[in-house]
């Protein structure tokens, strides 16, 4: 079985692809049942139905698949996940065989509608701009945004609020002059207070007085429409405001920080939306050049003596403005998502801006992070820009107010969703008792959802009983997503991916054969991540431990208290070497990160799908040398060797590693004379190669160019097994030539030891 | 002596026992004011001379001798009684009416200021008083005895200079200090609160939908316009802030790299916030494209918007925030009652309670939000000039408090009409931007020992009753009355010492003191202490008492109580200054002798008259009166009328003997004087009306307005100035207007046009005839016999 074709076909990859069929056995497969979905996947040839799509009554809602049976001379379809018989439209009458419509066709199991409902309205971008910067960062900023109005279609409506030590929402419909609205940059406001301040009531009159008769108020629409107009109308207006923008015109004293009150901007731009656009793609684009220091959700106080709280002081329960600004952005969050409304959060500082306290935002609402040092920087430029890459049609890759609902045949559930969703507290016949990330639920709403963006959905079996009395006809679990979402050309759609996967009794070698150890690596990841959100680190790394351990114990084969027999076959062969690096990688360890990149890292993990996920946890390593083709070798320190180029790609990192000698020739300046053309190509083939992994990846990575001896080099060494510490190999160092990684954490191969023991033992 | 003000001590009013009364006879406001100009024209006067100075109106010029030009501040009674009892006697206040800033002619030479470094002027140690001409030096000039407390203090010794045998310093001559009644000391750093910068205003501009309709933006701009590029513009390093408000805040981000104007909104008024900080105070010149860029635009910026209710409290409070740290002025436009917002006020105007004993109530201001705000102004240097252009009721008395408190000014224009009035109101913004004014100032009044301050009259912020005043700003228009009283007898050697001191910021940045002093006599006689009274001080300080009371109680009895006033002092000299003469008689004191007519045209100002008044403009005739320097309020007290239809050729144009300007001769304030088919003109210093009447000859309209107009009816109704027209008689007519336009303080002269029969302005013309029968009060003969019956009665009993 392909798993990658089946990617390429539904978007999706299970970690198990027959299914144990009772509780029992599921539960001993210790991985659990699990699809890491990508709805909305980009595929050429996918089939866009121009006609609504046949739904089972209510409240199954299951839209007709080619897993239905048909009984064409009755003209009905009987629902494979409630049983109902349905009778078939009118329309479908003349259907045989030979001529099914399309969404019956064997290959259909993912298929795409567009609905006949209109979208009232285009997206909306409202743009939150941090003016607490230095010029030049500010200038970069400016220009970056200016340029990505090009980027839009011209219909959709833009905004833009401004903030430092007080927020503005600048009024684009406004031609005499630059005009905003100030809101108070130490206070929290409502979304009614935020209504009442800019005029968007509908009668402006004294609250305690009756509104006056027969004078109608103004339109909610016409109202908001000063702030938020579509960017044909206005991009004159907006470009000039924008170029005119001036850093915050407040004095920042020298022991202080810039007073910054992103907390209100961010609620202000959230009420604004919320009042005026309800359930209309909306994004909300906050920019920012530094933690907020004033406000609800200030993550820090301005003055400089108080720094910003690190791992150690959150864990210790010493961050005093952490908890407080925690709740203040998952209630923004939940209000945002509730209208459909996205937000991104893009960070141009060195410092670090409080992403930690606002991952609600973009992990709720389905945004973007992103992480850079200053807005001057090409990882935000392109990052940015990449934001509004097209499809082949000219629409922007970005789906608005997305809905993702699941639905099971009876013999499974679904336990939940890890992603950039939140629950829609939907309750159906599948959802299932256990809770894994987002639970007690079938449906979620994803709000920003992109072609890339990917979902991990968790499975229980519910068929209570022993394998024996199961019937021994092969029995199938079906299991439907449908996706809902406002297409960037002003369609709503629905994507509709249909899955059937073998039951087997629990014994069957089919299930082991049929383990997806990459699939099961990312979504065990995903799980580890969303417990790491809420447990303490070393408990999630036990955690781990103990799974692998059983996981091992079920499927390897071995005599028992024999670790020498400990083999596992092919396709779990990887999965410890996953997990050891996993264990080891900025998501599971926040040592040597901040808490902002943590949030960073793990909310990317929780985006890409299983190819990216896979690199982020173990990065891919390829070594250029003489007469070699480029080849891949072990992320290990055997693989540094002098006279040898690494191309490392950690996913957020690409780097070039030059051995010593290539490193000394390159300095020496051979590359330059004709006669050492291979060595430039040397040189040259790693640059192509990391160029190439550049071109499509989101965010930009960090391209890091450096040597043997190089201080950037620890980006490198962190990432290998340390099979060479200053402790192994002799007094001396290791006489191999490769690295010496100083660390105290185990190799792979001591991992391996371990594993082999514990698992063989049978005593956990 | 030509002044006429000396001698004869006592005059024959024209009122005997016969009870017929020649109204030619009685004692005339416009003679007197005309033979004491023409004195004046060829005299200077001195101010060392025990002489009483000229009377109010006059144009005079006068030489600092040590006692100070009697511009800057008047005391009633230039010879003062020995003892409380003889003060009681003659039933005269003793007090000082004080103009601090007031302004010089070119003649007289400017108030010197004078640097003494870290030190600070030389200062009494005991009371404190600044060393002044009238210390005294002693042992050899190492002491210096103090002239308020006869404290001898040792000379500081970098002060040091011998003295003659005469007991002068022999430095005296280059000491202007010693010199001069008026210096400007520069103070050092312990007399400010932080360090001083040139003064910073802020416009705040009412846009609010009753604004906009009549077009007052674009007026406030083009006044703004005129005040900061018209002619010499603020001094170097003023900085200005630009906001306009309706039921929000606007500000205005006027930063000089910037394009235009960036609008900031603040909706939230009752928090409300200043939104910005650098950009809000600019230099209007480097920032002069941006500032007349968002000129040009202001209307046009809210002509769509209307919104009704402007948030004026909401004003107060964030002009305050912007200015709470350095002080300086606000300019600010209301163009109805303030509604919305923190302290937003009710219609309670109520004609129901008029001539009743709630009546005050109306004219207190009955919300403390704006009595906070005025004593914060105060107390932080801020001061506000409020224009308010209501089309109907606006609670003067609530929100002009602050402008009474913080040592501001309330413009009022009831019945704005654009056309008409705009012309005035730009040029009155411009005067109250371009006038002298001091910040953060407060003022210290010190006297002889025997004497002590008892209260003060004015616009300014009182905290207890031993504390300095306050002024947030103080003007070059504004006058204060100190009251004295005993705490012992005189010293009939010595004489009797004022100074007043005046701490405050210049215009340009720079801390000051300005200090006066005045001096006078000691007398025990009352018939002198009469004899040397100054009438028009007198009158300014009954004035403001009279003001002071309408606080607290009914109109009626105020206007009683005015007249026994009046009664008291007459009869008080009657028994003790001129027993001798027939009982019968009327006796008025040479002094005194307009009194009686001065404080009937008190009796029918808007303030106090009787009939129908709205309680609006009572309150804002009342603030008037309240800060009015004493040469302006004889003006609001007795108009000036002339004609225009008889000048003589020579009226209107400069004397070449004397250098003086030649008006042409006024005539008593009595419509029975008018000539009939005459032009007129009547001027209280605030309104200019000219009054047309019916039977006008046509030439003369022509020649006034121009050939096409033939009958006062095609006039344009919301004429605001002479026209030009090429006639002998409209160059004399405009000459004298300007002339007329250059006496006035900060109130511009804008015509308004009274014809007979036509305008509604007719009435106020009539109502200001002070001589005639008017006002619910009696005309001058009969209220000169009416006082003349209770002064028999008084001293019969």
């Amino acid at each position: 079985m392909d798993f990658e074709e089946i990617e390429e076909l539904d978007g999706v990859r299970f970690s198990w692809n027959v299914f144990p069929s009772t509780r029992l056995e599921a539960s001993r497969t210790v991985v659990p049942i699990a699809a890491l979905y990508t709805p909305i996947k980009e595929r050429p040839d996918l089939s866009v139905l121009q006609y609504e799509p046949v739904t089972c009554r209510a409240p199954c809602r299951a839209v007709l698949n080619p897993y239905c049976q048909l009984d064409i001379r009755a003209k009905l379809w009987i629902c494979p996940f409630c049983l109902s018989r349905n009778q078939l439209p009118a329309h479908y009458k003349d259907i045989s065989p030979q001529s099914l419509p399309h969404e019956l066709l064997p290959k259909s199991t993912t298929i795409e509608y567009v609905l006949a409902r209109p979208v009232q309205s285009p997206p909306v971008f409202l743009f939150v701009v941090d003016t607490c910067q230095t010029e030049e960062n500010l200038q970069a900023l400016k220009d970056s945004i200016i340029v990505s109005l090009s980027l839009l279609p011209p219909n959709a409506l833009v905004g833009l609020i401004t903030f430092g030590t007080t927020a503005q929402v600048h009024e684009l419909g406004y031609a005499e002059c630059a005009k905003s609205y100030v809101f108070r940059g130490a206070k929290e406001y409502n979304s009614k207070q935020v209504q009442e301040m800019l005029g968007l009531l509908a009668s402006n009159l004294r609250p305690t007085a009756p509104a006056a008769p027969g004078r109608p108020g103004p339109q909610q629409f016409g109202a908001a429409a000063r702030f938020l107009l579509p960017i044909q109308q206005c991009e004159f207006q907006l470009t000039n405001i924008l170029e005119q923008l001036q850093p915050d015109p407040w004095p920042v004293a020298n022991d202080k920080r810039a007073t910054r009150c992103t907390g209100v901007a961010l609620s202000v731009a959230i009420g604004l939306l919320e009042t005026s656009f309800p359930n209309t793609g909306a994004r909300v684009m906050l920019f920012a050049g530094g933690p907020g220091t004033e406000g609800p959700g200030m993550v820090v106080a301005p003055e400089l003596r108080e720094a910003i709280r690190s791992h150690h002081d959150i864990e210790r329960d010493n961050a005093k403005h952490y908890k407080k600004a925690v709740k203040f952005y998952e209630a923004l969050a939940k209000r945002a998502a509730a209208n459909g409304h996205i937000v991104d959060i893009f960070a141009g500082c060195y410092d670090q801006i409080g992403m930690l306290e606002m991952k609600s935002l973009p992990n709720m609402t389905g945004g973007t992070l992103i992480l850079a040092d200053a807005f001057t920087t090409s990882i935000f430029k392109q990052s940015f820009q990449r934001m509004f890459n097209k499809d082949l049609q000219g629409h922007l890759q970005m789906g608005f107010n997305a809905t993702l609902e699941v639905l099971t045949t009876k013999e499974l559930k679904v336990s939940g969703l890890i992603g950039h969703a939140i629950s829609m507290n939907k309750k159906s016949a599948s959802v299932g008792e256990t809770e894994i990330g987002i639970g007690n639920t079938c449906a979620w709403k994803m709000c920003g959802i992109t072609p890339g963006s990917s979902y991990a959905t968790y499975f229980e079996v519910v068929t209570q009983g022993t394998p024996a009395a199961q019937p021994q006809s092969p029995q199938r679990g079906l299991i439907q997503y449908l996706t809902f979402y406002q297409h960037a050309s002003g369609t709503y759609r629905l994507r509709v991916t249909t899955l059937a996967r073998n039951l087997t009794a629990g014994g069957d070698p089919a299930i082991a054969q049929s383990f997806d150890q990459e699939a099961a690596a990312v979504l065990m990841a995903r799980i580890a991540v969303f417990k790491a959100e809420v447990d303490d680190g070393p408990d999630v790394l036990r955690w781990a431990d103990r799974m692998l351990i059983r996981l091992c114990q079920k499927f390897a084969d071995y005599r028992k208290d024999d670790p020498s027999s400990f083999r596992l076959s092919q396709n779990f062969s990887l999965y410890p070497q996953f997990m050891f690096h996993l264990r080891r990688s900025q998501f599971l360890q926040v040592f040597n990160n901040s808490p902002d990149e943590t949030a960073f890292y793990r909310h990317v993990l929780n985006r890409e799908d299983v190819t990216n996920s896979l690199i982020m946890i173990q990065p891919t390593l390829i070594s250029f040398t003489f007469d070699q083709p480029p080849h891949p070798v072990l992320l290990d320190s055997v693989s540094i060797k002098p006279d040898h180029i690494l191309l490392l790609d950690t996913f957020f990192h690409v780097l070039i590693f030059h051995g010593e000698t290539i490193a000394q020739w390159r300095k020496a300046g051979y590359q330059d004379q004709p006669e050492y053309q291979s060595f430039r190509d040397l040189l040259a083939a790693p640059r192509e190669e990391a160029a190439e992994l550049l071109v499509d990846r989101f965010p930009l990575p960090r391209f890091v160019d450096t040597e043997a001896g190089g201080s950037q080099a620890r980006f490198l060494l962190s990432k290998l097994n340390p099979s060479t510490t200053h402790q192994s190999g002799g007094a001396y160092g290791g006489a191999t030539g490769s690295a010496v990684v100083l660390t105290d954490d185990v190799s792979l191969q001591t991992f391996m030891g371990h594993l082999q023991k514990l698992a063989v033992t049978g005593t956990s | 002596m030509a002044s006429g003000r000396e001698a004869p001590a006592q005059s024959q009013s024209g009122i005997n026992g016969s009870g017929r009364v020649d109204p030619d006879q009685i004692p005339s406001v416009v003679a007197v004011r005309e033979s004491n100009q023409e004195y004046y024209s060829s005299h200077v006067y001195p101010t060392m001379e025990k002489l009483c100075p000229p009377i109010a109106g006059t144009e005079y010029s006068s030489v600092d001798q040590g006692s100070s030009n009697p511009k800057f501040g008047r005391l009633t009674l230039c010879s003062v009684p020995q003892t409380a009892d003889m003060l009681a006697t003659t039933h005269l206040p003793l007090g000082l009416v004080l103009q601090p800033l007031a302004s010089l002619n070119a003649s007289e030479a400017e108030v010197p200021v004078l640097d003494f470094g870290e030190s600070g002027p030389p200062r009494c140690n005991r009371c404190r008083a600044y060393i002044n001409p009238f210390v005294q030096f002693a042992d050899g000039g190492a002491k210096f005895v103090c002239n308020m407390c006869q404290f001898a203090n040792t000379v500081p010794g970098d002060y040091y200079s011998p003295i003659d045998a005469s007991g002068r310093r022999i430095d005296r001559d280059q000491r202007p200090e010693l010199n001069l009644g008026s210096v400007d000391f520069i103070v050092p750093k312990q007399f400010s609160k932080s360090e001083p910068e040139p003064m910073r205003y802020i416009f705040a501009i009412d846009v609010s939908a009753d604004a906009v309709n009549r077009s007052l933006p674009h007026l406030a701009a083009q006044a703004i316009r005129k005040a900061l590029y018209g002619s010499d513009g603020l001094p170097q390093g003023c900085k200005i802030a630009i906001m306009t408000f309706d039921r929000t805040l606007h500000f205005y981000n006027l930063s000089s790299n910037l394009l235009q104007a960036q609008m900031m909104i603040v909706s939230e008024v009752d928090d409300s916030f200043v939104p910005l900080i650098n950009g809000l105070f600019v230099d209007p010149e480097e920032s002069r494209i941006v500032i007349e860029s968002l000129l040009d635009r202001l209307d046009v910026l809210f002509e769509d918007l209307k919104i009704p209710e402007p948030a004026f409290g909401a004003v107060l409070d964030v002009a305050f925030q912007a200015l709470e740290a350095t002080g300086g002025k606000v300019i600010a436009t209301l163009s109805t009652l303030s509604t919305w917002g923190p302290g937003h006020l009710t219609f309670r105007d109520d004609p129901r309670q008029y001539h009743t004993d709630k009546e005050k109530v109306l004219f207190n201001c009955e919300h403390v939000y704006y009595k906070n705000w005025g004593q914060k102004y105060a107390e932080h240097g801020i001061g506000l000039d409020l224009f308010v252009l209501p089309s109907t009721y606006c609670d003067l008395a609530t929100v002009g408090t602050i402008c009474e408190l913080s040592g501001g000014e309330l413009f009022y224009y009831p019945n704005f009409v654009p056309q008409r009035d705009g012309r005035r109101l730009m040029a009155e913004i411009d005067g109250a931007v371009n006038r002298v004014i001091g910040y953060q100032a407060q003022l210290k009044v010190r006297c002889s020992n025997g004497l002590q301050v008892s209260s003060y009259y004015g616009n300014f912020y009182h905290s207890r009753p031993a504390a300095d005043l306050d002024f947030g700003t103080i003007d070059q228009h504004k006058s204060i009355v100190v009251m004295f009283k005993y705490d012992g007898k005189l010293d009939p050697k010595l004489d009797s010492h004022f100074q007043a001191a005046l701490l405050y910021t210049t215009k340009s940045g720079q801390r000051r003191i300005r200090c006066h002093n005045f001096v006078a006599g000691v007398t025990t006689q009352i018939k002198e202490a009469v004899k040397f009274c100054d009438e028009d001080a007198v009158l300014s300080v009954i004035a403001k008492e009279a003001m002071h009371h309408m606080l607290t109680d009914q109109l009626k009895t105020i206007r009683s109580g005015i007249t026994d006033k009046c009664v008291q002092i007459l009869a008080s000299y009657r028994k003790h200054g001129a027993a001798m003469s027939s009982p019968g008689q009327l006796i008025l004191p040479e002094s005194l002798k307009e009194l009686t007519v001065l404080l009937l045209g008190l009796i029918k100002t808007k303030a106090l008259r009787g009939g129908n008044v709205s309680s609006d403009m009572r309150v804002f005739s009342m603030r008037l009166m309240k800060s009015m320097p004493l040469d302006e309020l004889a003006l609001y007290l007795y108009p000036r009328v002339f004609g225009l239809h008889n000048l003589a050729p020579e009226d209107g144009y400069v004397d070449p003997v004397t250098g003086h300007f030649r008006m042409p001769k006024y005539i008593r304030d009595s419509v029975a004087r008018f000539d009939a088919g005459g032009v007129y003109v009547i001027d209280n210093g605030q309104n200019c009306y000219l009054y047309i009447n019916k039977r006008v000859n046509p030439n003369l309209l022509r020649d006034l307005f121009g050939p096409t107009v033939e009958k006062s009816e095609t006039l344009d109704a919301y004429l605001n100035e002479l026209p030009e027209v090429d006639t002998p008689i409209s160059i004399q007519a405009r000459n004298i207007m300007a002339y007329l336009a250059s006496l006035r303080g900060v109130k511009a002269l804008s015509i308004q046009l009274a014809r007979q029969e036509l305008d509604g302005a007719e009435y106020e013309v009539s109502a200001m005839m002070v001589e005639d029968r008017n006002n619910e009060a009696m005309n001058y003969v009969d209220y000169l016999c009416h006082i003349h019956k209770h002064i028999q009665l008084v001293n019969h009993n």
